[in-house]
């Protein structure tokens, strides 16, 4: 336990110590502003219906989500291995699992800070005297949270199977893209029954999200799936460190 | 301390380790001595649990490297060869990082940080960016990382590689220190550091341990034993001298190496060191003795005969000692053991044959030359002090 809290404080001082973090954050803040101002001018002032097209209701939303993790993520194992100090860590006395989760959970935090700028712009409209529908914006929070979460984990798995950055981040991303857009095939079926359609629509992000989060409704269903998905993600993660010992 | 026992590591098809077993015993320090590629890296690899063995089981304090590998890892501190760092930190918040991860307690890191790097000379550089320090100031952080917990076995891979003589020389000094608190396993493919640092050595060579033991035990094992060297001028009975040499109580066979000038030059098989008794003797018979010595095989020789075999040995030695180069050389060459495969040594040994004239340094010579095979009196006390130097630069 404490090994995973040296790590996770190592990676999370290095994601602000390196450039990356500060210029993904400065352009997605203010890609987020802008499109919030925009969003918010078109709907003609309704606070409400603003958060919730730009937590998950616009493809800005997910195309962040796919891209900004994996991003994240690359360096973290891929880059360890390149540069020999894995050895380090795995000759540390902490757990591949530890490594792994440690890493993971600074990618979560900082992705978690990205998502507050939405509860700053509630704040902000609250204190100038627009009250936002508060529930349905935690929800999307947490949901936004949870999603990045689950995309944080993918990147860890791309991140672990590789040597270098590059192509870590772009498995990752493309599996985050197919993650987010396969199940919009359903769109071309429905009424479909068969197994792909279920097999499909269980593992739809998007959908999950949705019909959860986005309405201000703290479902277990998609809290479960999100959390099973990235505990699954991060096993993976730890045996594929640990099998590369054998490698 | 460490236990190891039928180990052995496969890469695909390529064998890094095969079947090795050795033991260190609590405070030893021991010397892991391999060419590049012997499996050194590997075997530490497996005894710091980062690799697990293919085959075969080590421990390390007591505790399996596979089944307890936390408890392995929290007692040893282990510097791998390449020195993994995070270039992007500071040298004291790559330490408290350590410090975090061995759970060392809030209130003893600060002082620990600084005692290890006080211990390994950087104090100074505390907060330097890791990527700006140099190679040997790097290999020293390493250090300071593997000794922060204090652990009570040392594992480092080629600590010394990549350093200048002077720090070099340090980490020795350093290494010397550590031996009283540590069980240290040090690797490396620098003999004369082994030598200094370590009373005893593990000479692996192709995944194989072949040699285990103080410098000593594997000169004397591995070696091709020592002799006493003799060159003197042995009068006209040659045959009664060497015979004469032969009955002293130790002294093994005596091989003619030839004639240097007049100086006829032979090698005593000794275990002992004889050269009181030659020397008695040679008081008593009137030798005019011109060289006198005692010579064991170095480490460095069993070394080379191990890892390069030995035809590529006479070649190594000639390299290693220039200036006793006659004295090393001679002993190689007429060996019978290592067989006839030394084409380089013939030269050499016919030199004392060939009718070689030089000019006499004599200034009352007046630049004469004369037969350096011909003796050029037959005084027992000997001759004049400068043909002594013609001959030993003809034998140079």
């Amino acid at each position: 336990m404490r090994g995973l809290a040296a790590v996770y404080r190592r990676e999370l001082s290095l994601l602000f110590a390196t450039p990356l973090a500060w210029l993904l954050l400065c352009v997605i803040l203010l890609l987020n502003g802008m499109f919030n101002l925009g969003v918010l001018e078109r709907s003609g002032g309704d606070v409400t219906a603003t958060f919730e097209a730009m937590l998950g209701g616009t493809w800005v939303f997910w195309v962040v989500l796919a891209i900004v993790p994996p991003i994240l993520t690359m360096g973290m194992l891929a880059g360890e291995y390149r540069s020999g100090t894995m050895e380090y860590l795995l000759t540390a006395p902490v757990t591949d699992g530890a490594v792994v989760t440690g890493k993971f959970l600074a990618a979560f935090t900082f992705m978690a800070a990205l998502w507050s700028s939405f509860l700053i712009y509630g704040l902000t409209y609250h204190a100038l005297g627009t009250q936002p529908d508060w529930p349905p914006l935690i929800g999307a929070y947490i949901g936004a949270c949870l999603a990045s979460g689950l995309f944080c984990g993918v990147g860890m798995l791309s991140s672990a199977v590789v040597n270098h950055s590059i192509p870590a981040v772009m498995i990752g991303f493309l599996v985050n893209v197919s993650l987010i857009v396969t199940p919009r095939f359903l769109n071309f079926a429905p009424g479909e029954d068969g197994m792909i359609e279920t097999v499909l629509e269980l593992g739809d992000v998007m959908g999950h999200f949705h019909k959860s989060f986005n309405i201000g409704l703290l479902d277990s269903g998609p809290v479960v799936f999100f959390l099973a998905s990235i505990g699954l993600l991060l096993f993976l993660s730890a045996r594929v460190v640990e099998s590369r010992r054998w490698w | 301390m460490i236990e190891v026992s039928g180990l052995t590591r496969r890469y695909g098809a390529h064998l890094a380790v095969d079947d090795i077993s050795f033991e260190v015993g609590q405070g030893e320090v021991v010397g892991f001595l391999g060419l590049n590629g012997a499996g050194k890296t590997t075997t530490l690899r497996i005894l710091s649990g980062y690799l697990p063995a293919t085959k075969g089981a080590a421990r390390v304090a007591g505790f399996d490297v596979l089944r307890d590998s936390m408890e392995v890892r929290k007692r040893i501190g282990y510097l791998p060869e390449n020195v993994p760092l995070y270039r992007e930190q500071r040298v004291e918040e790559m330490l408290l990082m350590q410090a975090r991860l061995h759970g060392l307690p809030r209130s003893e890191r600060e002082g620990r940080i600084g005692a290890a790097l006080e211990r390994v000379g950087v104090q100074d550089r505390r907060r330097q960016v890791i990527a700006g320090l140099s190679r040997g100031l790097r290999q020293r952080v390493g250090l300071a990382m593997a000794l922060l917990h204090k652990p009570e076995v040392l594992i480092l891979d080629e600590p010394t590689s990549g350093l200048d003589p002077v720090q070099r020389q340090e980490v020795r000094k350093l290494l010397n220190d550590l031996a009283s608190e540590h069980t240290v396993l040090l690797s490396s493919h620098i003999l004369p550091e082994v030598e200094a640092v370590c009373p005893r050595t593990i000479i692996i060579h192709r995944g194989k341990v072949v040699a285990d033991g103080t410098k000593d035990e594997l000169v004397r094992g591995l070696g091709r034993g020592s002799c006493v060297r003799l060159e003197a001028f042995l009068g006209a009975d040659v045959d009664g001298a060497k015979s004469a040499l032969a009955s002293i109580g130790g002294a093994g066979e005596v091989r003619d190496l030839g004639q240097l000038g007049i100086h006829h030059v032979l090698e005593i098989d000794a275990v002992e060191d004889l050269r009181e008794d030659v020397g008695a003797l040679a008081h008593v018979k009137g030798w005019a003795i011109r060289e006198l010595s005692y010579q064991q095989p170095t480490l460095e020789q069993v070394f080379a005969r191990i890892a390069v075999g030995s035809a590529a040995e006479a070649n190594e030695l000639g390299e290693v000692r220039p200036q006793e180069a006659p004295a090393s050389e001679a002993p190689i060459e007429v060996s019978s053991e290592l067989g006839g495969a030394l084409p380089m040594a013939s030269p050499a040994a016919e030199a004392p044959s060939e009718a070689k004239q030089i000019y006499s340094l004599n200034p009352f010579d007046g630049g004469a030359t004369r037969d350096l095979n011909k003796p050029t009196g037959s005084d027992p006390a000997g001759p004049p002090a400068e043909d002594c130097d013609q001959a030993e630069e003809s034998g140079a």
